[in-house]
């Protein structure tokens, strides 16, 4: 299925063929639903949040103008969903000082992140991903698991290129903070 | 950034995220649910308005019966038709004609331009 595809049974739907809606669940409910389980925590509250998305999704089917692609309209309404769920439960996430990730240089985090034979880093990588925040963790599951080009990261996000750009590299630095940190301990 | 191994590596081993069977039936039975209840909305939004209109031209009637009409005798109108309004009349039934055909054309060009929209969607 295209994009011309996609377009077409969107108005379809719009036109009142509802049980077309099936073809754009089949395709995105478990890439949302990935999205969604990699931002929040728990398996019942993202599938949950998955159904608001969708639900939402053809509310607004409406409003959608084609002027981005279904796909970048869908991840960033599944954002702002669980952007706002959140927002309800007041999570803290570690805050590291600016000052310290200015001092990473940036080929050292090249260097550390290159590898993926170190059981070990793997190891301490996934516990320092679980002490990102949400928008961090969306940024990376968008770009390192869903490859979406920088572009339409910014599109979702409601961010510049330059933003999106900026706010990966600052990750990777986070991480590499992070890791060292618990070698440290 | 994209040689970052080890990051998307630990990305993936984290909880694979896999929907539950029956996930997207049950989608669809809520986005049924949803859709009964938009047409819903639209009916009493629909009713709704036009019970506005109506009690809004009744009251607006009301207030013109009153300041305007009540000092006025009634009395049946006397019809005095001669030729010239006769052929007035026929002049206003031949327009209303007109306009009806109008909007028969205009219903009827309507509907197979959507049936086209439609085949053409389907294909």
């Amino acid at each position: 299925m295209d994009n011309r595809d996609e377009l077409q049974i969107i108005e379809r739907i719009r036109l009142g063929e509802t049980n077309q809606f099936s073809y754009l669940l089949n395709r995105y409910s478990n890439v949302i639903y990935s999205l969604i389980a990699r931002i929040i925590p728990s398996k019942e509250d993202a599938e949950e949040l998955t159904q608001d998305t969708f639900l939402k999704a053809f509310r607004k089917l409406d409003t959608f103008k084609g002027d981005c692609s279904f796909s970048t309209w869908l991840f960033r309404i599944a954002y702002n969903t669980a952007v706002s769920a959140t927002r309800k439960s007041k999570i803290v996430f570690p805050l590291i000082d600016e000052k310290v990730l200015d001092r990473v240089a940036d080929e050292e985090a090249d260097a550390i992140f290159e590898e993926d034979e170190n059981e070990e880093l793997l190891q301490k990588l996934e516990i320092a991903l679980g002490q990102l925040n949400l928008e961090e963790r969306a940024l990376i599951t968008l770009y390192y698991t869903e490859n979406k080009p920088v572009a339409e990261i910014a599109a979702i996000m409601e961010l510049t290129a330059d933003n999106v750009k900026i706010k990966l590299f600052r990750i990777r630095k986070k991480l590499y903070v992070l890791i060292n940190k618990q070698q440290a301990q | 950034m994209k040689q970052d191994k080890a990051i998307a590596k630990a990305l993936k081993r984290q909880t694979e995220s896999v929907l539950p069977d029956g996930f997207n039936s049950r989608m669809m039975e809520k986005i049924f649910l949803a859709e009964a209840k938009k047409k819903r909305q639209a009916f009493i939004f629909n009713i709704c308005l036009i019970s506005s209109v109506s009690l809004g031209l009744i009251v607006i009637a009301g207030y013109l019966m009153r300041d305007y009409l009540s000092g006025m005798t009634f009395r049946m109108p006397t019809m005095h038709v001669t030729s010239e309004a006769l052929s007035q009349y026929g002049f206003c039934f031949y327009i209303a004609f007109l306009v009806m055909v109008l909007f028969a054309f205009d219903h009827f060009f309507r509907s197979r331009w959507q049936k086209k929209k439609l085949k053409e969607a389907g294909h």
